[in-house]
């Protein structure tokens, strides 16, 4: 994360980030990238071995990724530096997955779907702090955007980090909340967003060392995607416990954040906040488990208890580049656990949500909102 | 791929193109040239020390010409000279490369170079400093560049160095750019003009395997001669007379661009087919041009026209002041003789040499305190805030002001950031400070330029050799040529009293334009009518005015300024020079007013009423001052002193004729420009701004 950044994690940037419109030869996607690093490993090499040409055309050769587009995205050096100077000069840090500051959680529970460079500013241990996440669909209404901002007072209050994604209203009302009230503040954002402009009240809690705004896509990325399901697993990556709080049923959930939802369920402490009627998301969500919001329950369930200690995780996978003394004592073959770890999160990614006639079917409405209220929508039914 | 391997292969394919762009069967690489291409090619970083003519360019574009054929994307080439760019442009052609610069004077191609880029058809892309700090060239130009640049070429590369004579901010950058680059990427930096710690500190930025190419800074067609003429006025005359004698074309050089525009009508004036050259000129390509085509016998020119401007025939360098630091000589003296063998460098100083010296040094970095005034004021908002917002509530010059955001801007992390004309703080704005030790090192280099200066001006010994020992250039030796090797300090040529004089009335009577605004320079003034829009509407506008003279011209102005530090007002000498100069222009004024002073100072009511008298036209005493003001010369940008001049006056009688409106100095136009429009929304149909002397913000 220091500037000047490691030859690992240059050319960990030179393969996997987008430094604007490249065309004819693409970064590599991170299961491109996790291929490589594997092989890197069996090899007991490092990314930086790969400035050497000769090491380009094995790799090439032995992975199948072509030796022009390596070629290519290797001798992007300049114009990476150029970048790099524009990122350090706004403040922004750089960490690679090789790096030691790159967050343990993300690193291990994420595993091989943890991206291989974040890109950030701000205070990074906060990544490490665990915190709850308060998330939701692009159209609210007015009265979420409430809840989420009392949510995010609640953190505050508690000492909890709060954790968003996104510009969209639940997170933008969450993030300004949880820093005027004088909380911290876990911030995920597309790459580009990363640049705007802060507000003072954002300013302030930067230099109090109270925010941190991050992405997996770099500064200068300027593509723009339709579906950005890593955001939705970061953010559950971050957080001990997540809110949902819902939107208006023609909402886009532009970040998989039902789906992260899902996927973390068993490890995270999930609840769903939602008005007088719960769109089509909210009622799956239910129905799958996702208990409604209670500030006393979320109060008798730790959500918004500090989770600073990281050696809860397991140790590293070893398919990973990890920091030199890590890489050292690991070996190239997968273990076992780690690849049952691994078929799990890519289960998750590929399980699909009922369909929403089966969810109404099936929904047990009576106790969704947790102080009785009827549904507008199981009265339709 | 092949060339790259077979190295006897590469030099002979260089040597081909090295032929082909000089015109010349029998044309060999330089000692290091050949060295410096080789190292380029094979991705390595290469700093170029030689002079003006060597064959710099020859190195990194041969060295793209053969990474193109290998497949490598374009060379990114950052030049603070566009007049070296346009060189660039014909000498890259000469080698079938396509050379593109994007600077603020083509903005039409932008587009087309940007197509030319995505479909990489562009080998060498050419860019200033400044560029850089315009965010459009990373979200713009650079994604167009497909697969990376494939070469770095930084010209002028002292300028990484803070060490360096010419400190420029946005090399800042460039510097942290190159540290970021990884090893194994081409970066090839030139300079003429390095001394041993500039080198030094380069090599030290660009990394340790880095290949230096070193060597003479002779000029051996040139001929120095250094002597004070103190005078203005017999400067002008000295010049005059040389220029009619020297054969060829040439530039004088000036610090100002008062004294270009100035120095200029003088030449015209005699004859002399002149023009001036200075950072805003307009049509500077078609000046160049017209040099370069010996359509022109002088350009006078500020540091404007820069290094980079390449004449190989061009005859003389007349420096009418001193400049900055002996380098700074060195480079502009250095623009004659590359392809003839005789050819002159005249350095002339005078009285205000001085004063400018110590003008640039005093103003050339803001203190710490202005720093933070100025970050107090953006970290207070929650948005952005435009200049002349910043200007509204900080006393500092608008120069300053933005001076102050670019060195900000420039520190990484940076405490603001610029979006859209907006500054914002960032982040990083709670304790920023500019490193204390760089504004120190920058002092103590500029201290030590202007020592330095005064030294080779009182040297007796070899010119020439003076300027190689200041940029360590261990060959050096008596030149034999210089006026002091040919033993001529004991008789310069002085100009005849009757061409001193006819300088000086040059001086005293020529056309000054007066400082008149046509737009407020913010949004809200005051509630005064005149103040609702931003443009002045033209039934309150000010006509063209008369200013008598210049502050500092060594000639009328410092007596009026000396004048009116004195109790006893303006002389006769004044009065008759400025009625001289209403004569011809009073036919339809009625009446004659003036500006209240801010004390009870008699100077200017006294001066209006004997204007008034030997005119024959009314005096009117229309305006009074509110007491609400402060006093104007306290305060330092347009904005702060528009507003001053807005709450400053009210108008008591109205003229009901055409007015004359008599000030004694003026400086930034907002008190003559305020106060006419007051006067013509009371009914005044005319106002004509009058001022015995004009003096910039800046003096």
């Amino acid at each position: 994360m220091m500037w000047p950044l490691s030859d690992d994690t240059n050319v960990i940037l030179l393969l996997c980030a987008w430094l604007g419109a490249e065309r004819d030869h693409p970064p590599l996607t991170i299961q491109e990238y996790n291929h490589l690093a594997k092989w890197l490993h069996h090899k007991s090499a490092r990314p930086r071995d790969l400035m050497d040409p000769s090491w380009i055309q094995t790799a090439s050769q032995e992975t199948n990724l072509r030796h022009d587009r390596l070629t290519a995205l290797l001798g992007r050096g300049i114009t990476l530096g150029f970048y790099l100077e524009e990122w350090q000069r706004r403040g922004f840090w750089v960490c690679g997955r090789a790096d030691r500051s790159y967050p343990h959680r993300v690193r291990q529970l994420l595993k091989s779907q943890a991206p291989p460079v974040l890109f950030g500013t701000g205070e990074i241990k906060l990544l490490d702090r665990g915190g709850t996440a308060v998330m939701g669909p692009h159209h609210v209404m007015q009265v979420s955007d409430q809840q989420a901002r009392m949510i995010a007072q609640q953190c505050a209050q508690h000492d909890c980090v709060t954790i968003a994604a996104g510009k969209q209203s639940i997170a933008a009302a969450a993030a300004e909340s949880a820093l005027s009230e004088g909380g911290s503040l876990v911030w995920l954002l597309q790459g580009p967003q990363l640049g705007g402009p802060l507000g003072r009240v954002f300013r302030r809690a930067k230099a109090s060392g109270n925010l941190v705004l991050l992405s997996s896509r770099s500064p200068s990325d300027q593509r723009s995607m339709s579906s950005e399901p890593e955001m939705g697993r970061l953010l559950m990556a971050f957080c001990d416990a997540a809110v949902y709080v819902d939107g208006t049923e023609f909402s886009v959930d532009e970040f998989c954040l039902e789906e992260a939802m899902y996927e973390s369920m068993h490890q995270r402490n999930c609840f769903l906040w939602f008005d007088a009627q719960a769109t089509s998301a909210g009622l799956r969500m239910h129905r799958c488990g996702v208990q409604s919001w209670q500030v006393q329950l979320a109060m008798d369930t730790g959500v918004f208890a500090s989770h600073p200690d990281t050696n809860q995780y397991e140790s590293l996978p070893e398919d990973m580049a990890g920091p030199p003394s890590a890489a050292a004592s690991s070996t190239s073959t997968p273990s076992p656990a780690n690849t049952q770890q691994e078929k799990e999160a890519n289960a998750g990614a590929e399980k699909k949500a009922p369909g929403v006639a089966e969810q109404i079917q099936s929904v047990d409405f009576t106790d969704i909102h947790g102080e009785g209220t009827q549904l507008s929508l199981f009265d339709k039914k | 791929m092949s060339l790259i391997k077979n190295p006897d292969t590469l030099k002979e394919v260089a040597l081909g193109y090295l032929r082909d762009s000089v015109g010349s069967l029998t044309a060999k690489f330089r000692d290091g040239q050949w060295d410096s291409i080789a190292q380029a090619v094979r991705g390595n970083r290469v700093l170029v020390v030689q002079r003006t003519g060597w064959g710099k360019t020859m190195v990194y574009t041969i060295a793209t010409k053969l990474r193109r054929e290998t497949g490598a994307g374009p060379s990114l080439m950052i030049s603070p000279l566009l007049a070296l760019m346009r060189n660039q442009e014909l000498a890259a052609e000469k080698l079938g490369l396509n050379a593109r610069r994007m600077t603020g004077d083509n903005w039409d191609d932008w587009k087309e170079i940007h197509q030319e880029l995505e479909e990489d058809q562009v080998d060498i892309l050419m860019i200033t400093p400044e560029r850089l700090a315009n965010g459009m060239f990373l979200t713009n130009t650079l994604p167009m560049v497909t697969d990376g640049l494939g070469m770095l070429i930084i010209d002028e590369a002292h300028c990484i160095s803070d060490w360096g004579h010419d400190f420029r901010p946005d090399y800042r950058r460039i510097r942290r750019v190159q540290e970021m680059i990884p090893q194994g990427a081409s970066i090839v930096a030139t300079t003429a003009t390095a001394n041993d710690r500039v080198v030094e500190d380069v090599r030290r930025q660009l990394g340790e395997n880095i290949q230096v190419t070193r060597g003479s800074l002779i000029r051996r067609s040139l001929q120095l001669h250094n002597f004070q003429i103190p005078d203005a006025a017999a400067r002008l005359a000295w010049i005059a007379w040389a220029i009619h004698h020297l054969p060829g074309s040439g530039i004088i050089y000036v610090l100002t661009r008062r004294d270009a525009v100035m120095v200029t009508d003088w030449l015209k004036h005699k004859k002399i087919d002149a023009r001036a050259y200075f950072g805003n000129t307009e049509k500077r390509e078609e000046l160049e041009h017209d040099l370069l085509e010996n359509r022109l016998k002088v350009l006078v020119a500020t540091i404007a026209l820069g290094m980079g401007f390449d004449k190989p025939d061009l005859g003389f360098i007349i420096h009418y002041q001193r400049p900055g630091s002996v380098v700074h000589y060195y480079q502009q003296v250095g623009r004659a003789g590359r392809g003839i063998k005789d050819a002159h460098g005249f350095l002339l100083w005078g009285e205000e040499d001085e004063r400018i010296a110590d003008y640039f040094l005093d103003n050339a970095y803001p203190s710490q305190e202005e720093i933070d005034l100025v970050l107090e004021v953006l970290e207070e908002t929650d948005g952005g805030l435009s200049i002349s917002e910043i200007m509204s509530v900080v006393n500092l010059k608008e120069s300053r002001i933005e001076k102050i955001l670019k060195l900000a801007s420039l520190e990484s992390p940076s405490p603001v950031v610029k979006e859209r004309q907006m500054w914002y703080a960032t982040g990083d704005v709670y304790g920023f400070q500019v490193p204390p030790d760089l504004i120190d090192r920058l002092r103590q280099v500029r201290e030590r330029e202007k020592l330095q200066m005064q030294e080779y001006m009182n040297h007796r010994g070899c010119l020439m050799a003076f300027l190689q020992h200041a940029l360590d250039d261990k060959t050096a030796q008596d030149c034999g040529r210089c006026r002091n090797c040919m033993n001529k300090t004991d008789k310069p040529y002085l100009p005849k009293p009757a061409q001193v004089h006819e300088a000086e009335q040059f001086m005293k009577h020529r056309h000054i334009a007066i400082y008149i605004q046509k737009r407020w320079p913010s949004a809200y003034l005051s509630d005064h009518p005149v103040h609702e829009t931003i443009a002045i509407k033209p039934e309150f506008l000010a006509s063209q005015g008369i200013v008598l003279s210049r502050a500092f011209d060594g000639a009328l102005g410092d007596q009026i300024l000396r004048e009116r530090e004195q109790q006893s007002g303006y002389s006769n000498e004044v009065i008759d020079a400025l009625v001289a100069k209403l004569e011809k222009r009073v036919s339809k004024i009625g009446c004659v007013t003036y500006v209240p002073p801010y004390h009870d100072r008699p100077h200017v009511p006294m001066l209006a009423k004997a204007v008034a008298e030997r005119l024959g036209l009314s005096l009117v005493h229309a305006v009074q001052r509110t007491g609400r003001e402060v006093r104007q010369s306290s305060l330092k940008n347009r904005v702060q002193r528009a507003r001053n001049a807005a709450l400053a006056f009210v108008v008591e009688h109205s003229c009901t004729e055409p007015a004359l409106l008599i000030d004694d100095l003026t400086v930034s136009g907002w008190t003559l420009t305020t106060l006419a429009a007051f006067l013509r929304h009371d009914g005044c149909p005319k106002v004509l701004p009058v001022a015995l002397v004009q003096r910039s913000l800046s003096e």
